[in-house]
């Protein structure tokens, strides 16, 4: 039975990337969002050299000080600005680019042929929808992190050197990146379903999220594991952030380290909206 | 796809491309490579003896080519700084000199950078225990930036020469000519920063010379006279006030001083930001805590 569950995980994550190698409309909105996120890291990255310092050197100073816009002090602020501009970036520019691939993956399988205006004329027009899941899905997110922050503050009180209280604080303190990936599974299970019902069926958010629940809780096991594979591929990145902490003598690493969290983490995104929605295409074609 | 997935690619690559033409020789390429070359510099200063001629050598033709490169940047001089410090770590103390008597003379009208190369020279006499080479140097620093923080420490600084050499009649008489030097510059610019540094340095020196009432009329001064935020900054009104109690009750067994320094200062300045901690310091002058004696 196990065996047979992990089969169709896999399996459907073959199809999915099949379907996205095999299907440019279904891939370019994920190529485009990499392409942009590139781009921003990009002058980020030249912000505090000539003649971008012009522009960005004021801000820089004014916001985080002077040392920031030197070698390798500045090494320290780029992931800082990235993670702050994630949120309002994955909001209102990735839910959109997420949103015109499932139209494009919607359309191809419903056997229609694929116009580029089509697609973005019906990618607007639910991409409110898709936004205001993509507000809910933060929100959650945020909240979780909260509580698990206060988790945090209270882990940090405990004065054990030893036994299981100490382990308990080690888990907790020292694996916070993994705690966030955790969340972040959980939270993308959650919501799983919302969009690709948004797009497939054209409904609103709170109908899509009534008839995303229960589709999870048809299929939670196969739902999470997929999340779960897919999502342990980003725990490399993981490792290499923390050795480019630890290993301070090679502070470009960080810019290595963003870059490929850019490409893997679009990559998940791509593979698991394209498995979950084919999924739920089919579930309901066998309906 | 493909022409988009090359148009995205060429775009990346050539914005990359440009920006980094724009900063092949510039300060913040300079910045990186004297980081990566410190960072060399940093292992074989952990343990200099310990070091290879060969690996001082390769350190030293990366500053000089480092110099060369970056002719033009703002950080060049700080190369030269670096190079000397390596001769100097390798106890090439003469070559050091050179290096940073080079830098002085093509930096003229930078004073940081020949403040930093006097100081370097003043080390390298140090260490080879020079001391009227040293003295000498201090006066170098005395006379062309007296106003820089380590001008402003120079008679203190020889004075510990002296001390060192145990000379005790030159380090009085050095310090009794620190406290006029201090004393005429504070009367020659009252209401300025360099009377501000003057009185502190007035302080100092009075402290070293064990003239304890002296120095608290000193804190006085600089309390009534300089009660501005920008010379009584939190870490400079710390300093006064941790020194003016510590000499009242330690020096003096007087804490009467310290409170009427205190309360001249609340009255003449009644609302200033700083009387809050002036009343609770009155307060616990007046009351000291009872210390618990053990049983």
């Amino acid at each position: 039975m196990k065996t047979n569950q992990d089969q169709r995980i896999f399996s459907a994550l073959n199809h999915a990337i099949t379907t996205l190698a095999g299907n440019p409309p279904i891939l370019l909105p994920y190529i485009t969002l990499a392409f942009i996120q590139l781009f921003i890291l990009e002058i980020f990255f030249f912000s505090p050299q000539f003649p971008l310092s012009f522009i960005f050197g004021p801000i820089v100073r004014k916001l985080w000080g002077e040392q920031f816009l030197h070698y390798p002090v500045n090494f320290m602020l780029l992931p800082r600005i990235w993670q702050a501009i994630q949120t309002p970036f994955y909001i209102f520019v990735s839910s959109f680019f997420i949103c015109l691939s499932l139209t494009a993956l919607v359309a191809i399988n419903e056997g229609q042929t694929v116009k580029k205006e089509d697609l973005r004329k019906k990618a607007r027009g639910l991409y409110i929808q898709v936004l205001a899941a993509a507000f809910c899905a933060f929100l959650l997110l945020f909240l979780i992190f909260q509580l698990f922050e206060l988790v945090q503050n209270r882990a940090v009180l405990i004065r054990a050197t030893s036994g299981v209280t100490y382990l308990i604080k080690r888990i907790v303190l020292d694996g916070s990146a993994y705690w966030g990936l955790a969340i972040s599974i959980v939270v993308t299970t959650i919501f799983a379903y919302i969009i690709p019902i948004i797009i497939a069926d054209s409904r609103k958010f709170f109908p899509a999220f009534k008839a995303g629940l229960k589709m999870l809780g048809r299929s939670f096991w196969f739902t999470f594991g997929l999340i779960i594979v897919a999502y342990l591929c980003y725990v490399p990145i993981i490792l290499l952030r923390q050795l480019s902490l630890v290993y301070t003598a090679m502070p470009d690493l960080t810019l290595l380290t963003l870059i490929l969290s850019i490409l893997v983490m679009i990559a998940i995104d791509a593979v698991v909206y394209t498995a979950l929605t084919t999924f739920y295409l089919m579930q309901k074609e066998n309906q | 796809m493909k022409k988009t997935l090359i148009l995205y690619i060429e775009i990346l690559v050539g914005l990359g491309l440009v920006l980094m033409v724009f900063n092949i020789n510039g300060d913040y390429a300079a910045e990186k490579q004297l980081w990566r070359i410190d960072r060399e510099f940093a292992t074989i200063a952990q343990d200099p003896k310990a070091s290879p001629d060969a690996a001082y050598d390769r350190v030293i033709k990366k500053y000089e080519h480092f110099i060369k490169r970056f002719a033009h940047s703002r950080l060049q001089p700080l190369g030269y700084i670096f190079l000397g410090r390596v001769y100097s770590t390798h106890q090439d103390y003469r070559h050091g000199r050179s290096i940073f008597e080079t830098a002085i003379a093509r930096n003229k009208d930078k004073s940081t950078i020949c403040l930093m190369a006097l100081s370097e020279i003043g080390k390298t006499y140090v260490l080879e225990q020079n001391f009227p080479k040293v003295l000498e140097t201090y006066d170098r620093v005395f006379k062309s930036y007296p106003q820089s923080d380590i001008g402003w420490r120079v008679p203190l600084l020889k004075a510990s020469i002296y001390s060192l050499q145990k000379k005790e009649d030159l380090k009085q008489q050095t310090l009794a000519d620190a406290v006029a030097y201090y004393k005429s510059m504070s009367q020659k610019n009252k209401k300025s920063l360099v009377g501000f540094v003057a009185l502190r340095f007035l302080a100092e020196t009075q402290i070293i010379l064990k003239q304890w009432q002296d120095a608290e009329d000193t804190f006085r001064t600089i309390l009534i006279e300089y009660p501005d935020p920008q010379y009584l900054t939190p870490s400079s009104a710390a300093w006064i006030l941790r020194s003016v109690n510590v000499i009242a009750i330690n020096e003096l067994k007087n804490p009467q001083v310290a409170m009427g320094i205190y309360q001249q200062f609340i009255q003449t300045y009644p609302r200033h930001r700083l009387n809050k901690t002036l009343s609770v310091l009155v307060d616990t002058l007046k009351n000291p805590p009872k210390t618990k004696t053990a049983k």
